[in-house]
């Protein structure tokens, strides 16, 4: 029976060998590097097939006693997924003191090596089966995108117990090349991570030729080359995914997704069955396409959504693009999530149609169903980046805000920072739109808690300095007042008697001292009125530049900040800067209009 | 349209699985009208109770039998009926080869209060399906059941298309029954377990010390993984490796490949013990400059050229007659041999002796393996003859194999003496797992010869060099970690490349002389050594060369020889 030879958007496994092609340079190298040492990091571009070469490729090079993968993607979090991959593959740690103590993983030297939980558990699956165990940790970025520093760092440290224990094992890290720098303190942790490692590079033009002819000369494929086009034909298929730039390689699902699109184009049978020729004539009816992948996208979300709106008419276009949304990070990587994770990242739409929805992509293999994080995530990463570039602004604002909650809040609660007045104005007017965990409300409030104290024993402080300011010229107006019932009282007594000139002298002379002292401390008290004002002035333009820049976040965004404006228009009205103040203040209101 | 019909059996727990899966079945349809090809659902739960007292056995058989998969999902109890479906479907699997049987145990935590005592017939189900050999997945929740379920129909119903198809054009394709029962029993590496690790017991401090204290191994199934690692580790080496290989083999569920890779692998590790010897006997050999002393007869040199010369991999049988060439050696020039205890092995490697029948039966496998006609009884058979062979092998668990590196040396202002640093790796049937590209490293006062493969007893600066025979790729070119290979063949009549098997894989490594020639003026040769490139090329060419001068010293052939062996 003829087989349908393309694997669309699935990676390759190694049942796939036999249509797995193009790779063999990097299936040699990453196969001798696994004799070179116990860890390997495979990295290149989204949709290099870097999953494809290790899980077909490296795994096709072993024979079934010599190759024990255990795949494993950080899901919700990667030391939880790395614990469930070795249990499920028959680690079981609690082993009988019988048979723990037979066996020394050391060699010559015999010193006991306590090993971790972890390490006990490998042992017991190598024990299981002796076949050599290699730990895959696909989709590495992960953890460093969507992971806290808490988890990297349990995860740096369970690495290194696994190396020091000798056990038997290997580890190969697939990573997107654009996140190598995040290795930088795992390094710095296992010192050999990055010394041997492997780049996947593109396809290049030479690639694609030879998985377009081994697809066509594969026995049981029912694709086939026209006789003596080969050659034209492939180069044709490059030249039309590589489009009008002058790139020179393409990305694998680009070419499996056209390759796709070009067989329906001339068997239109979706069910893949009928045999296709693929020739020049054929490959000129097809349409030029600006981006394989988003048209790819475009079509199936308008398709699903036409199909779905004859049943459910709240189905369209643009609901079926905010459907995926949560399936993409804000750079534009896939983001697993479970069904409970998308209604509530979907709160606005009916969970029904959610399911609807999502059966749909499932069926169309645009969606599935991780097994190994138990999570639901797109196919493929390169379909991510242009479900991210379809978010609205108001979205990708609220992505932020969701990152920047959970950001502090999977931190460990005596590590964690609160979140500032800025960030709460930038926050607070979004928290309706998308369900926050108690936790978060929590930390949310303690936030603006925390910020209300702050402002309160400010204020408090300001009014200490202002009563003893106010108590200070009370003093004075004390003395001047004593100072001046003093003259009076001498001028009397120098009119009423002469014997007493030199006494009312005296007094006056006495009187003089004291209007001195009265007026010198005037002169004092009024320096140190006018440098509080001075000092609140700074403090109100302060207050009042502070205001204005968050002004700006909220206008930015579409919205009209009347609270704000108020309380600027308060401190406007009795700063020395008045004018220029109620002037920002107009500006931003003439925003709001 | 083709119908599948599916027979849901699940205990009364999972009643919103089965609704979920009723969607999910009703879902597939859609997706599989363009197939021509309908999934009908076969419920019993909701006629069970009515017809719970008076129901005949054949009616469910009947029903099972008419299916094409039986799904049976479990939470914390199996009902009775349940039970009885999964029973009776086994029964008719047996019987005909269907229907398909999946079964699912649902995992997550339980409310205390839901825990009955009817929990016990989940364990004693659970344990006597793992009797039966029967295979279960598990599931957390609906979602990952019908995900994982998705995958398993899909592979189903692609199998169920291809067999409609094949149906039409080559018959009926049953299995056969033999193999089933065949594979009934799982009996690989039982009878070499339990011999080896007696075998191994003078020799292994390790055996002897588990012996002692766990006489009762046999029927601990919990220590068996122990004993067979205990082997694993103790055979030097490559035969470690190879071991390792049978036992992995002999855990796989039972399928043609598994019979077919561990006959192969029963050949090989045979082949690989014998090249062991035969190597440690050459390179001693070679120590004495016997060939240039001319005290070989006639018989033996030609037995040496043709060794040497050989452009195809011996195969055992050529082994064992070497091994028997190279140990009259030995005893006729009152040499002693690499390994003490090879001069008891001599009247072992006679012709008509235990051993040398073994061999010859293992050497007879290839010839199954040709006409890929072998059975379970075959792999029992050359379980026993390997079994055979390692036995009188079994002194090598003494031994161990280490490959040098390079040796650096270490001496600083006012140190009185210098240290000579050691990088190597040590190679045991685990081994490949140890490495890191760093190494291993051990101070010593003494350098010994760098880029070597040694087999030694208990102080490898006491060895047998069995470099050119057996190499460590790796280490000659600079990378971490072994690639050890033994020699298999030369080129003689062609380019005269060296051929060697990687033992991992089995694959071909050729080392052939490069055309970078060292220059012979010091500085120049100082400028040259400078490029670690150029050092790769002056190690392999080392081995080319190496390989000349035993081949020219034993055998007396010089490297342009085009003569035929007779």
């Amino acid at each position: 029976m003829k087989k349908y030879p393309l694997k669309f958007l699935d990676s390759y496994n190694r049942d796939d060998q036999g249509i797995f092609f193009g790779r063999n340079e990097e299936i040699n190298a990453l196969y001798e590097m696994v004799f070179q040492t116990s860890v390997i990091v495979v990295y290149g571009a989204s949709g290099t097939g870097k999953t494809s070469l290790i899980n077909c490729g490296l795994a096709g090079r072993f024979q079934p006693h010599d190759w024990l993968p255990l795949m494993i993607r950080r899901g919700n979090n990667i030391n939880d997924s790395l614990e469930k991959a070795i249990k499920d593959a028959g680690g079981n740690p609690a082993k009988s003191q019988r048979e723990s103590n037979w066996f020394n993983d050391g060699e010559e030297e015999t010193e006991t090596v306590i090993i971790s939980p972890v390490c006990r558990s490998i042992k017991a699956v190598y024990q299981k089966s002796f076949r050599p165990l290699y730990l895959i940790f696909d989709q590495f970025e992960e953890l460093f995108i969507l992971g806290s520093s808490g988890e990297q760092d349990i995860f740096i440290k369970t690495i290194q117990d696994i190396l020091q224990s000798d056990q038997q094992v290997k580890l190969i890290f697939s990573i997107r090349e654009e996140y190598l720098g995040y290795l930088f303190d795992f390094e710095r942790s296992v010192p050999q991570l990055l010394r041997k490692k492997l780049r996947v590079e593109p396809m290049n033009l030479e690639k694609v030729k030879q998985v377009i002819i081994g697809v066509s000369e594969y026995e049981d494929s029912n694709i086939k080359l026209k006789a003596g086009e080969s050659d034209q034909v492939a180069e044709g298929i490059f030249d039309k995914i590589k489009g009008k730039g002058k790139v020179l390689t393409i990305q694998l699902p680009f070419l499996q997704v056209f390759l796709d699109k070009f067989y329906l184009n001339i068997t239109g049978d979706e069910n893949r069955k009928a045999e296709a020729e693929f020739s020049m004539n054929a490959l000129n009816e097809m349409e030029e396409i600006d981006d394989v992948l988003i048209n790819f996208l475009e079509e199936q979300v308008k398709g699903i959504s036409k199909k779905l709106n004859r049943q459910y008419t709240a189905v369209s276009t643009d609901l079926t693009w905010k459907f995926l949304s949560p399936f993409s990070t804000l750079e534009g990587t896939k983001e697993p999530i479970t069904r409970q994770g998308l209604y509530d990242r979907l709160p606005e739409l009916d969970t029904g149609i959610v399911n609807v929805i999502m059966d749909a992509f499932i069926n169309s293999r645009i969606l599935r169903f991780n097994e190994t994080s138990e999570m639901f995530e797109i196919a493929h990463d390169c379909l991510a980046k242009p479900i991210a570039e379809k978010r609205s602004v108001e979205e990708k604002a609220q992505l932020e805000i969701k990152r920047l909650i959970k950001s502090q809040v999977t931190v460990k609660p005596e590590a964690r920072e609160h979140f500032t007045e800025k960030q709460l104005l930038f926050i607070e007017p979004y928290l309706e739109k998308f369900k926050v965990t108690e936790e978060e409300k929590k930390w949310i409030k303690d936030s603006k808690d925390k910020i209300q104290y702050q402002k309160e024993s400010e204020r408090l402080k300001q009014q200490e300095e202002l009563d003893r300011t106010q108590k200070r010229l009370r003093l004075v107006r004390g003395l001047l007042v004593l100072a001046l019932l003093g003259l009076v009282g001498a001028g009397y007594f120098w009119l009423d008697s002469n014997n007493q000139k030199e006494i009312a002298k005296e007094a006056a002379k006495s009187a003089t001292i004291q209007k001195d002292s009265a007026v010198s401390a005037r002169k004092d008290a009024d320096k140190a009125l006018t440098k509080v004002n001075e000092q609140i002035a700074i403090i109100s333009k302060k207050d009042f530049e502070d205001l204005r820049k968050r002004t700006e976040t909220i206008t930015n965004t579409g919205g009209c900040p009347v609270e704000i404006l108020s309380r600027m228009d308060s401190i406007a009205a009795i700063h020395p800067d008045s004018l220029s103040m109620k002037s920002t203040i107009k500006s931003i209101r003439a925003k709001c209009k | 349209m083709k119908t599948i019909k599916i027979f849901l059996a699940s205990s009364s727990e999972l009643k919103e699985e089965r609704e979920q899966f009723r969607n999910f079945i009703n879902d597939e349809n859609e997706r599989l009208e363009t197939k021509n090809i309908k999934l009908k659902l076969v419920r019993w739960e909701n006629f069970l109770d009515a017809i719970s007292d008076t129901r005949l056995q054949d009616e469910y058989n009947k029903e099972i039998s008419d299916c094409d998969i039986v799904l049976c999902l479990f939470f914390t109890k199996v009902g009775k009926y349940t039970a009885e479906e999964f029973d009776t479907a086994y029964q008719v699997f047996k019987d005909k080869g269907k229907p398909k049987i999946w079964t699912y145990f649902k995992k997550g935590s339980l409310d205390i209060d839901l825990i009955t005592e009817e929990i016990n017939t989940l364990f004693a189900f659970k344990k006597k399906i793992a009797d039966l050999g029967h295979f279960y997945s598990e599931f957390t929740n609906i979602d990952n059941l019908l995900n994982k379920y998705r995958g398993q129909l899909d592979k189903f119903l692609l199998q169920y298309e291809e067999d409609a198809e094949d149906a039409d054009t080559d018959g009926d394709d049953n299995a056969d029954p033999e193999q089933d029962n065949e594979a009934a029993h799982n009996p690989f590496n039982e009878w070499l377990t339990k011999k080896l690790i007696e075998a191994i017991r003078p020799y292994s401090k390790k055996a002897n010390d588990f012996l002692t204290t766990n006489s009762d191994w046999e029927t601990n199934t919990e220590l068996i993984p122990t004993v067979k690692r205990i082997i694993i580790s103790a055979y030097v080496g490559v035969l470690g490796i190879q071991i390792r290989k049978l036992m992995s083999i002999g855990e796989e569920e039972f399928s043609e490949s598994k019979m077919k890779r561990y006959l192969e692998n029963c050949v090989l590790t045979a082949k690989r013990a014998l090249q062991l010897l035969c190597y440690s006997l050459l390179s001693k050999l070679w120590d004495h400059h016997m060939g240039s002393k001319g005290l070989l007869s006639e018989t033996q040199t030609t037995t040496l050229v043709k060794f040497f010369k050989n452009a195809a991999e011996e195969s055992i049988t050529g082994y064992v007659a070497l091994l028997r060439t190279l140990m009259e050696i030995f005893t006729e020039n009152k040499l002693e041999p690499p390994i003490k205890h090879l001069i008891n092995l001599q009247p072992e490697i006679q012709a008509g002796s235990a051993f040398t029948d073994a061999c010859a039966k293992l050497h007879a496998v290839n010839d199954l393996l040709r006409q890929a006609h072998f059975t379970v009884n075959d792999c029992t058979e050359s379980e026993k003859n390997l079994t055979i062979v390692l036995e009188h092998l079994s002194f090598l668990a003494e031994y161990k194999m280490i490959s040098i590196k390079d040796i650096g040396y270490n001496q600083q202002r006012n140190d009185k003496e210098g240290m000579y640093l050691h990088n190597y790796s040590l190679l045991e049937g685990d081994s490949q797992f140890n490495t890191n590209n760093q190494g291993k490293i051990r101070k010593e006062n003494a350098p010994v010869i760098s880029y070597a493969v040694l087999l030694f007893k208990e102080d490898y600066r006491q060895n047998i060099n069995l470099v050119p025979f057996i190499i460590d790729y790796n280490a000659l070119g600079f990378n971490g970690g072994s690639k050890i290979c033994f020699y298999s063949f030369c080129n003689t009549y062609d380019d005269l490349n060296l051929n060697y098997s990687f033992i991992e894989d089995n694959s071909r490594v050729i080392i052939k002389k490069s055309r970078n020639a060292r220059p012979a003026e010091e500085q120049a040769f100082n400028k040259w050594l400078a490029n670690p490139e150029n050092r790769k090329d002056m190690n392999f060419d080392n081995v080319f060369n190496l390989f000349s001068e035993v081949k020219k010293t034993l055998a007396g052939l010089e490297e342009e020889t085009t003569e035929d062996i007779l």
